[in-house]
C-alpha cells in the first residue's frame, strides 16, 4: 500500500544474468537494481525525511519497476528452439528415439533466418514489429496490478513514470491507449499522473499507436488529442547520448505555458553516455521528479546549485576515447537529420550505429586502462 | 452467463467497500510534514481537525458522510461535500486578498465539478461508457509546481495552477484552503472509482487472455507474425477488440519436425519426418481457451519421398496429419503425421495414448521398446 506509486520501465537489451535458469524471469527481477539503487541514495541525501523504496509504509511512494524483456525473451527462447543448432541437440534429448540426422535438417530449415534477431536490436523489433499489443497488454498489466495493490479508501494511488530508452515508446503507447480509451478503461484514464519523464526518448521515430507529439501522454498547457495527461512532463537527453537523436522527439510544447520540462547535459561522467542509471542522476532528472513526487521543493536557484556541483564530477580518464565518441554522435546527429528516418527499420540501423558508437567507446577507454563506469544497460 | 471478469470485477467492487468503511490512514502510517509544508495532506500530517476550518478536514468530512459513502450514495455525498465546503470557506473572516482568490476559485471550480459529477453518477454502470473529466478528477490537490511553488487547481488548461501564498495567510485561512481542497480530491477520487473496479477487471481479463494465447497457441516464426499483422491491418479492427489477441493466425510455411507412422504387416512402423505447413490457419475461441488449426502440410522423409496431406491441431491437445506418398512401386501409402511437440505429449499421457490407439497406433510405437 502506498499513496504514490513511481513505475519504472527499462529500455532494450535486458537479459538475465549468466547461468540463469530461467532468463526471462530473472531478467525481469534483475534489471530495476541498479536505477533503483540510484534513486534511493538520491533519496538518501535530498529527501531523508521522505518514506520512499520499493516497499514504504502506507503512506510512502513505492517504486514499482515494469519489466517487457520477459516477453521478448520468452520469444527469443522459442525461436531459438526452432532454429539454432543447439537446439537440435535439446529436441534430441527430449526424443531419444530419434536420430540427429533430421533435426540438422530442421536447424538448416529455421535456424538461420536473419542474425538481426539475436542481437539487441532484435528487441526493437519484437516490440515495434511482432509483439507491440501483447506487450502493451503486459505493461497495462503491471500497471493494473500496481493501482489495485495501492488503492486504498476508494481512491486510485497518484502515480509518476520514468521511462528510459525503448521504455519511452512502450510506455508512452501503452498509457496513450488507455487514456484514449476510457469506454475499455473507465476511471483509470483519470489516475493522477504527477510526473512523467522519458529519458532518451525514441517514441516519435517507433510511433505506433499514437503521435507522442500530440498524444494525451504530454503535459498540462500543451495542446494536442483528448485531455493532456502529465502534471509534468521531463524530458531528458544527453549531448553525446546518440539515442535521442534517433528518436526524434521534438515536441512543439512551449515550456513557458506548459509543464513541459527539456533537460539537456552535456557533461560527460560515464562512457556511457545512454545509461539509465546515469540520466538518473543528473539533477536536471532527479530534481524535478522529487518535487513532484516526494514533495521536495526546488527553487531554480537551488537546482542550478545541483547542476553545477553535478557537472563538477569528473570525466571518464579517456580523452582520446571521449573525443572519439563525441565525435561519431556528432557525425550521427548530422546523418539522422539527413536521411530523417521515417520507418522503423530504419530507426534500428542508427540505433545499432548508434549503439555500437557507445560500445567502440567504452572498449577504447577500457584498453586505454581507464574504465568509466558502467551504467544500468540501455 | 457470468463472465470471468464480471466475477472478478464484484471482488474489486468487495475491496473497493471495505476500503471505503476503513478509515484511509492504516495503522502503523507515520505522519510526515511533505514539503507542501502547512498544505501537506492533513491525513498523512497528521494535523488533526481543530479550528475554524475543522468541518472540511477530510477526516470529518469523511466521519460525517460515512453511512452514504458506505451506501455510495453519492449525490448526497457530492452535495454534503460541496455545501460544507462552501459554507466552511465563507465563513472564514478574512480582508486577505490572497486567500480571497484562491477561495473564491477554488468555490467557482467545485461547482463546476459537482455538477459534472452529479451528471456523470446518475449513469447507470453497466451502460457508463464514459468518464468525468480527468481536470474535475484531480485539480484540487495541493501540488509543487515548477520552482517549488505551491498550487491548487492545477489542470491541463491551468497548467501552473493557482499559486498559494501560504506566508501570507493565517493558519485558519491555509487549513480551510488546503483541507477543502484535499477533501475535494479525495471526493473526486472516490466517485471516479466507481468505474475502476470494471475496468481493472477487464485490464486483468485482457492479461489473461494474452497469456494463453501466446503460451498454449501454436508458435508462430517471424514470417508468418508479419504475415499476419499485415493482414490483420489489410482487415482492421473493431475499437473494443484492438486489445485482445487475435481470434485468427494464418500459418504460411511453417517448417515442424515430425513423426510418421504407417501399418507394416501387423505393426506398426515410425519414421522421421521434416514436414512443412505449406498454408494453414488457426482459429480461437472460448474466450481464447482453444483453438483449432488446419494446414495443407507436404512431408519428406530421410529418403528424400515427398508425400502431402493435412494436418488439424485441436487445442493443443492433438496435432496428427494424413499424408499420402507414392511409394516406390508406383502403390500409395497413406501414413499418420505427428507434431513432434504432440509426440511429447503423447508420450505423457496415457488418454492421447488411448487415443492414438483408435488410429492403430500403440504407445510402444511412439518410443520403440524403450517406454
Amino acid at each position: 500500500m502506498a499513496r504514490t506509486v513511481l513505475f519504472l520501465i527499462h529500455g532494450v537489451g535486458q537479459r538475465a544474468p549468466a547461468g540463469s535458469t530461467d532468463p526471462s524471469r530473472d531478467a525481469a527481477a534483475s534489471w530495476w537494481k541498479g536505477p533503483v539503487e540510484a534513486l534511493l541514495a538520491l533519496a538518501r541525501a535530498h529527501a531523508p525525511n521522505a518514506d520512499f523504496g520499493l516497499n514504504p509504509k502506507p503512506n510512502g511512494v513505492k517504486i514499482v519497476p515494469i519489466s517487457y524483456c520477459d516477453v521478448l525473451i520468452e520469444q527469443l527462447e522459442r525461436w531459438s528452439g526452432v532454429g539454432d543448432s543447439n537446439v537440435a541437440e535439446v529436441v534430441a534429448k527430449q526424443f531419444p528415439g530419434l536420430g540427429l540426422q533430421f533435426l540438422e535438417s530442421l536447424s538448416d530449415i529455421s535456424g538461420a533466418d536473419a542474425p538481426v534477431f539475436w542481437s539487441k536490436a532484435v528487441d526493437i523489433l519484437l516490440y515495434r514489429a511482432f509483439h507491440d499489443r501483447a506487450i502493451r497488454v503486459h505493461v497495462r498489466e503491471q500497471i493494473r496490478r500496481a493501482l489495485a495493490d495501492n488503492s486504498n479508501g476508494g481512491q486510485l494511488p497518484a502515480v509518476a513514470f520514468v521511462a528510459h530508452s525503448l521504455g519511452t515508446a512502450v510506455l508512452h503507447d501503452a498509457l496513450a491507449e488507455l487514456f484514449l480509451n476510457p469506454q475499455e478503461f473507465g476511471g483509470l484514464v483519470n489516475m493522477d499522473v504527477l510526473a512523467y519523464c522519458s529519458l532518451a526518448n525514441v517514441s516519435k521515430v517507433l510511433q505506433n499507436t499514437v503521435n507522442p507529439h500530440e498524444s494525451p501522454v504530454r503535459p498540462f498547457g500543451a495542446s494536442g488529442l483528448g485531455q493532456a495527461r502529465a502534471r509534468r512532463f521531463i524530458n531528458a537527453r544527453h549531448e553525446f547520448d546518440p539515442i535521442p537523436y534517433i528518436g526524434m522527439f521534438k515536441p512543439p510544447w512551449n515550456p513557458a505555458s506548459s509543464t513541459f520540462e527539456p533537460r539537456q547535459s552535456s557533461h560527460v561522467v560515464a562512457m556511457d553516455t545512454h545509461s539509465y542509471v546515469e540520466y538518473l542522476r543528473d539533477p536536471r532528472v532527479w530534481g524535478p521528479l522529487f518535487e513532484a513526487v516526494l514533495d521536495v521543493p526546488l527553487s531554480d536557484a537551488r537546482l542550478n546549485e545541483l547542476i553545477v556541483k553535478h557537472g563538477a564530477r569528473p570525466t571518464p580518464p579517456c580523452a582520446a576515447a571521449l573525443l572519439d565518441l563525441k565525435t561519431a554522435v556528432q557525425d550521427l546527429a548530422t546523418a539522422i537529420d539527413h536521411i530523417n528516418p521515417s520507418n522503423v527499420w530504419q530507426a534500428i540501423t542508427a540505433f545499432t550505429k548508434g549503439l555500437k558508437a557507445i560500445e567502440d567507446a567504452r572498449a577504447q577507454c577500457a584498453a586505454s586502462g581507464g574504465v568509466g563506469p558502467l551504467g544500468g544497460g540501455v | 452467463m457470468i463472465r470471468t471478469h464480471d466475477v472478478v470485477a464484484l471482488s474489486y467492487r468487495a475491496m473497493l467497500l471495505s476500503a471505503l468503511i476503513a478509515p484511509v490512514r492504516a495503522s502503523g502510517a507515520q505522519p510526515a510534514l511533505g514539503g507542501l509544508g502547512r498544505c501537506a495532506e492533513p491525513l498523512l500530517s497528521g494535523a488533526a481537525a481543530k479550528g475554524a476550518a475543522a468541518p472540511v478536514h477530510p477526516e470529518r468530512l469523511r466521519e460525517t458522510f460515512a453511512p452514504a459513502i458506505v451506501a455510495r450514495d453519492w449525490p448526497t455525498v457530492i452535495n454534503g461535500y460541496s455545501g460544507t465546503v462552501e459554507s466552511t470557506l465563507k465563513a472564514i473572516a478574512s480582508s486577505s486578498p490572497a486567500f480571497i482568490m484562491v477561495r473564491d476559485s477554488i468555490l467557482g471550480d467545485q461547482k463546476h465539478a459537482r455538477k459534472d459529477m452529479l451528471t456523470w453518477i446518475v449513469r447507470p454502470l453497466p451502460s457508463r461508457d464514459s468518464v468525468m473529466s480527468g481536470d474535475v478528477v484531480n485539480q484540487f490537490r495541493p501540488v509543487l509546481v515548477p520552482g517549488g511553488r505551491l498550487a491548487v487547481l492545477q489542470e491541463s488548461f491551468r497548467p501552473f495552477g493557482i499559486v498559494v501564498d501560504t506566508t501570507t495567510m493565517s493558519t485558519a485561512e491555509v487549513e480551510a484552503i488546503c483541507w477543502s481542497s484535499w477533501s475535494l480530491y479525495r471526493l473526486a477520487g472516490m466517485v471516479n472509482y466507481e468505474s475502476v473496479p470494471a475496468a481493472l477487471a477487464r485490464v486483468e481479463a485482457q492479461t489473461r487472455r494474452w497469456e494463453r494465447y501466446q503460451s498454449k497457441g501454436p508458435l508462430q516464426l517471424p514470417h508468418e507474425l508479419v504475415l499476419n499483422r499485415l493482414l490483420r491491418r489489410l482487415k482492421g479492427s473493431a475499437a473494443r477488440t484492438q486489445f485482445e489477441p487475435p481470434r485468427w493466425d494464418a500459418v504460411l510455411v511453417h517448417p515442424f519436425a515430425g513423426v510418421e507412422f504407417r501399418r507394416a504387416g501387423d505393426g506398426v512402423a515410425r519414421t522421421e519426418t521434416v514436414a512443412l505447413e505449406a498454408l494453414g490457419g488457426t482459429v480461437w475461441f472460448a474466450d481464447w481457451n482453444r483453438f483449432v488449426g488446419a494446414s495443407f502440410v507436404l512431408s519428406s522423409t530421410s529418403g528424400g519421398e515427398l508425400g502431402y496431406g493435412g494436418l488439424l491441431r485441436f487445442g493443443g491437445l492433438a496435432t496428427a496429419g494424413y499424408v499420402q506418398r507414392r511409394a516406390s512401386a508406383g502403390a500409395t501409402s497413406r501414413v499418420l503425421l505427428v507434431q513432434l511437440d504432440a509426440l511429447r505429449l503423447l508420450a505423457n499421457d496415457s488418454n492421447a495414448k488411448r487415443a492414438l490407439g483408435l488410429f492403430g497406433v500403440s504407445g510402444e510405437a511412439l518410443y520403440g521398446k524403450k517406454q
